[in-house]
């Protein structure tokens, strides 16, 4: 029983460690752009469906490339599309992102077609610790997953982006009146954001299915741990995301009908208690 | 007949009969028709909170898939007919509705719209999962309309009770509660300080929603004989959004034209292709963005008349002749307080704005409140309203204890305020702003009955028009009335809800000087009969009408007696005036710049104004290189709005701005400030979440200022260097505030009331940098106290009523007391 239990959490701890980075860009766009981007989980598959592609043509590489091509994609969809919604309404943020969500979706399903993908993970064989059994690929996962979260959180607070960034989501306008030139770090933003969502898809393509749907699988999840984390709080998405990651994959376990309900109630829960998340603070753009 | 034609329901019944007798001439099956109605009623049911109530429920397709479900449910195991089936449906729609709004209600904008699409989320993933239930994957099939067998029968009883519906709808929307509403979509505070309970309203509002879209979803399970997880999925969850923003959000006939587009769009092009949200999404997003009204805007836009349709436009009919504005005295013992306030105290972070206030309000008086920028008297007025808690202390009204009271409740008791930021309903019609006011007293809860028909109600409405003299404007939507009308108006709503006292915010500020008099009178009036406890910088004004005035300074009570002993009392004199504690010494000895400089900042033809607004027009400025200008006038005048239109976060209407050679009247804000042009804000506008050295840091660049620098400028900062902004006193906000504007190479740094909130030592503090500034950079201080600023200032220039009634030199300024009273309105000397 223990050992289920064990194998179970560390399991629940790489697929909370996904949501994590797959939240963490949502956060942060939604943090300084202040736009619930549904679209997100589209640039999430777009990694996975990038890393196939870049495969065939460039190897091993293409694991780094494919990352940075949603990043490029996003910024592009920033220039082209979300730059308009900045001084509109709420509302239409939300239409326009779910229609660029379902079309992202619909042009994965035509150029792949609508089943899965087949993407096998770089190494087989799994590890034994006494009762913990984990797949090579998944503890990859997560190391990989750990060492992302704290290369970004060394770059948001270290550096003058990083600095730019925390600033901006309290007052953007304030940054621009010190000189710094806002349209291009909201660019820079969403691309960053976007990058990675992608590499959350490349490290989930061994592991869930390829298919233009996997999106779906991805923003809901994201959304309840940015909603249980509170607004732009980091810590609070890694918190969150784990959570969420080990509670679903113990319900699975002993009540696997259950399993993506839990998340939700967990999610109403922590809402009625914390309205404003774990470790959302009071914050004036959003209330 | 004309009516008839116009009525929205008429167009709904006739829409829909058209295209059944199109699809039958076409020999296309009926039932996409009967869906298009059933997504009209869906989508209206979704635009009754997006439209009206001003919140936009992203996952409204869980009571539309519940209902489906809970239709299907009751057909299979225990009624046997499809209309107790509906009447089933919409209870338990009431009863679900009326769970989830009391958990998410409590929340707003994002959040909201994000938990009703996790709700959607949990029926949706219930429905999937509980096959025992729901039938999981494959849903419930088999239920058998009884009495609506045929296509055509059921398509007949759903085309006529979806316009039902929407008749019903389109009365709710013009009785007292959708009026209610709709004045809570424009402005939810206001609404509270009427005294209407907005968590309440909003329910109401949340469960008919939730009654209606459930009507809608049990039609659609008979119309499927069936119920399927389909519709709660992620995918479908916005449908009928989709369908309102495609149609129109602010039409009543929106969600008619965004169900019959969508639906026929969605029928023929997944006909043609597979991947037909490919044509389907750009359709969507180029209507979000370029036709905020959807179809019918375009419509609209065609024939001219561009509008919001979600009430009819008409207001009762002005009478021939109005009656005045009778107001009896309220039934109070004169000798006894109306509202006594013990020991009240308030505290942001470090920043004190409230220190043991006490102070009685006597009925039939006027009582006033005064005191420099920054006092605490807008706080202290929100402690009484309810707006803010405060930190000790007690307020007691009419010998009941308040202090804890919600902001509407305090209302019905017999408290009405008026807000110093203009705060009424824009997207309504002025009669309609007093109405909703005059409404709240009668506290009708009427779900069905036209609000305007009550004639008794009308004509209050239009005496206290009468009384404001807006009576002839009664027609016209708030938004578009110039500002002074607005204050006007807002002062009129203050005064409808019968108020026992009145709070009374500046309500003269933007006011020109005939509205100033009217305004005044109708005070004193209201005095002689209410109580009236009266913020106002108008001094003279103050002086002349109040029966007793109290002075705040620093959150502290410093006065508190009759007129003329209050503008004889030292203490006051130096807090309102300045004088006395300000060591200006030494602060001459600097040469100063005169017009031989080159020119640095030249403003020309300025006109700049908020939506309907003009608050600057034609407004020339010269700022030369190294020199220090004041930039003084009363409040209200502008000054604000100017520094934002040089920094570029307003755009000007007309009229040009050079700086350092450049034109930087159309530049981004980054971009005027990479030329050469710094601001120190009002309210500082530090991150809160940054160190103060991470605060210098950001704004850093090679030109400025170093750190180390900084620190030198300040002493004070480099103790407090790792210290979060937010927990920075206010003195040293503003001095981490000046210290960034320097950080980058500024050859002209914008100052707006630098010494506003600070206590005097800082001052000392804050003006000696400045001083040690002078001549090394430009420097524009906006200041309400001209003897702040003078004494150091090279120029100065004075703004009354949006224009530069005053540039020259500042000694000269400085030197003519009577200039200065008659500019500034500082004439309190002469009045004592």
């Amino acid at each position: 029983m223990l050992d289920i239990l064990l194998s179970q959490i560390v399991a629940g701890l790489v697929l909370g460690g996904l949501y994590v980075l797959i939240a963490i860009g949502l956060s942060i766009i939604f943090g300084l752009l202040g736009i619930v981007n549904f679209a997100h989980g589209g640039f999430f598959a777009l990694g996975a469906y990038f890393a196939i592609s870049l495969y065939q043509l460039a190897g091993w590489p293409a694991v780094i490339l494919a990352p940075l091509l949603v990043g490029v994609v996003g910024m592009a969809a920033e220039r082209l599309l979300i730059r308009q919604l900045y001084d509109k309404e709420p509302l239409v943020s939300l239409i326009v992102t779910f229609a660029l969500a379902l079309m992202i979706e619909a042009l994965l399903r035509l150029a792949y077609g609508g089943i899965g993908q087949p993407f096998s993970a770089p190494f087989t064989g799994i590890y034994l610790w006494g009762p913990v059994l984990i797949t090579k690929y998944r503890l990859f996962v997560f190391v990989l997953t750990v060492v992302v979260l704290l290369a970004l959180w060394a770059f948001l607070q270290f550096t003058p982006f990083g600095r730019i960034l925390r600033a901006g989501s309290r007052d953007p306008e304030m940054v621009g009146l010190l000189g710094i030139p806002l349209p291009r770090v909201l660019t820079a933003t969403f691309g960053l954001g976007c990058a990675i969502a992608g590499i959350a898809g490349v490290l989930a393509a061994p592991l869930w299915t390829v298919t233009p749907a996997m999106s779906e699988g991805a923003i809901m999840p994201a959304f309840v741990v940015v909603t249980i984390g509170g607004l732009g709080s980091f810590a609070g998405a890694v918190i969150a995301g784990l959570l969420i990651g080990v509670v679903s994959a113990l319900t699975i376990q002993f009540a696997p009908s259950a399993a993506t309900t839990m998340m939700y109630v967990a999610m109403a829960v922590i809402l009625l208690i914390r309205p404003r998340g774990l470790l959302g603070e009071r914050w004036e753009r959003f209330e | 007949m004309t009516r008839l034609a116009r009525h929205p329901v008429t167009w709904v019944f006739v829409v829909l009969v058209g295209l059944t007798l199109l699809w039958q001439a076409m020999g296309a099956p009926v039932t996409l028709i009967t869906e298009i109605a059933i997504y009209t009623l869906y989508g209206a049911g979704v635009n009754l909170l997006v439209g009206y109530t001003g919140l936009v429920p992203f996952g409204a397709s869980v009571f539309f898939g519940c209902a489906s479900y809970a239709t299907a449910i009751a057909m299979l195991r225990f009624l046997d007919n499809e209309i107790a089936a509906l009447v089933f449906a919409v209870a338990f729609s009431f009863l679900l509705a009326a769970v989830i709004a009391l958990i998410i209600l409590r929340r707003s904008g994002l959040y909201f719209s994000l938990l009703t699409l996790a709700f959607s989320q949990i029926a949706f993933e219930i429905a999937f999962k509980w096959t025992a239930l729901t039938g999981g994957e494959n849903g419930l099939q088999g239920v058998q309309r009884q009495w609506l067998r045929g296509d055509l029968a059921f398509h007949a009883f759903t085309v006529v009770t979806v316009s039902l519906g929407i008749w019903l709808l389109w009365r709710v929307a013009h009785a007292p509660f959708g009026r209610a509403l709709q004045a809570l979509r424009d402005n939810q505070l206001r609404m509270a300080s009427l005294g209407y309970n907005v968590f309440a309203l909003k329910f109401a509002s949340f469960v008919l929603m939730g009654g209606v879209i459930g009507y809608a979803g049990g039609l659609l399970a008979l119309l499927l004989r069936g119920a399927y997880a389909d519709n709660l999925g992620w995918r479908h969850a916005g449908d009928a959004l989709l369908m309102v923003v495609l149609g129109g959000v602010h039409q009543v006939l929106g969600p008619l034209f965004g169900a019959v587009a969508f639906t026929i769009l969605q029928d023929r092009l997944s006909a043609i292709t597979e991947s037909w949200w490919l044509i389907f999404a750009p359709i969507i997003i180029l209507f979000a963005l370029l036709s905020p009204e959807g179809i019918v805007g375009v419509a609209q836009r065609l024939f001219g008349r561009v509008g919001w349709t979600l009430v009819r436009h008409s207001i009762p009919a002005r009478p021939a002749i109005i009656p005045p504005l009778a107001g009896g005295a309220i039934d109070a013992d004169p000798e006894q307080p109306i509202l006594s306030v013990r020991g009240l105290s308030k505290q942001f972070g470090t920043l004190v704005t409230a220190d043991n206030i006490a102070l009685e309000v006597y009925p039939f008086r006027l009582h006033s409140l005064i005191g420099p920028n920054g006092a605490g008297k807008t706080t202290f007025f929100n402690m009484l309203s309810g707006i803010l808690a405060p930190n000790a202390g007690s307020i007691t009204f009419e010998e009941r204890d308040i202090t804890r009271m919600p902001m509407h409740r305090r209302a019905r008791l017999g408290i009405g305020r008026s807000f110093q930021i203009l705060s009424v309903f824009p997207n309504l019609t002025v009669f309609e702003n007093i109405r909703i006011a005059v409404q709240a007293r009668t506290r009708s809860r009427d779900f069905f009955v036209d609000a305007h028909g009550d004639a008794g109600q009308a004509l209050r409405v239009w005496s206290i028009l009468q009384a404001v003299g807006l009576e002839a404007r009664g027609h016209e939507q708030c938004a578009n009335l110039p500002h002074g009308a607005k204050r006007l108006l807002e002062i009129a709503i203050t005064l409808a809800i019968d108020a026992k006292i009145l709070l009374l915010d500046e309500p003269l500020a933007g006011l020109a000087e005939a509205d100033r008099q009217v305004v005044g009178a109708l005070i004193r009036k209201l005095a002689d009969t209410h109580a009236v406890l009266l913020i106002e910088h108008d001094i003279d004004r103050v002086l002349a009408l109040s029966d007793r005035i109290s002075v705040l300074h620093q959150g502290r009570l410093i006065a508190d007696g009759k007129p003329e002993e209050v503008a004889a009392n030292p203490e006051v004199i130096a807090a309102y005036l300045g004088t006395g504690e300000r060591n200006v010494a030494g602060i001459a000895a600097a040469a100063p710049v005169g017009d031989e400089a080159a020119e640095l900042l030249r403003v020309e033809g300025l006109s700049v104004g908020y939506g309907g607004s003009t608050v600057l027009e034609g407004l020339d400025l010269l700022v030369r290189e190294g020199q220090a200008v004041a930039l003084l006038g009363r409040n209200g005048v502008g000054k604000t709005t100017l520094l934002r239109a040089l920094t570029g976060t307003l755009r000007p209407r007309e009229g040009r701005v050079v700086f350092a050679g450049q034109e930087t009247t159309r530049m981004a804000s980054y971009q005027i400030n990479r030329a050469g042009m710094s601001l120190v804000p009002e309210g500082r506008r530090l991150f809160p979440n940054l160190s103060v050295v991470e605060n210098l840091r950001i704004a850093a660049r090679p030109g400025g200022i170093s750190i180390e620098q900084a620190f030198e400028l300040f002493p004070r900062l480099r103790t407090r260097q790792r210290a979060k902004a937010e927990n920075l006193s206010g003195g040293e906000r503003q001095m981490v505030a000046i210290a960034r504007a320097l950080m980058v190479p500024s050859r002209l740094i914008l100052l707006d009331e630098p010494f506003e909130g600070l206590a005097p030592a800082i001052v000392q503090e804050v003006m000696a940098a400045l001083v040690r500034l002078r001549g090394r950079v430009a420097m524009v201080i906006v200041e309400h106290h001209a003897e702040a600023v003078l004494p150091f200032a090279d120029h100065a220039c004075v703004l009354v009523n949006g224009q530069v009634a005053y540039a020259g030199s500042a000694a000269t300024l400085a030197a003519d007391p009577a200039l200065q009273a008659r500019l500034l309105g500082v004439g309190q000397a002469e009045a004592a």
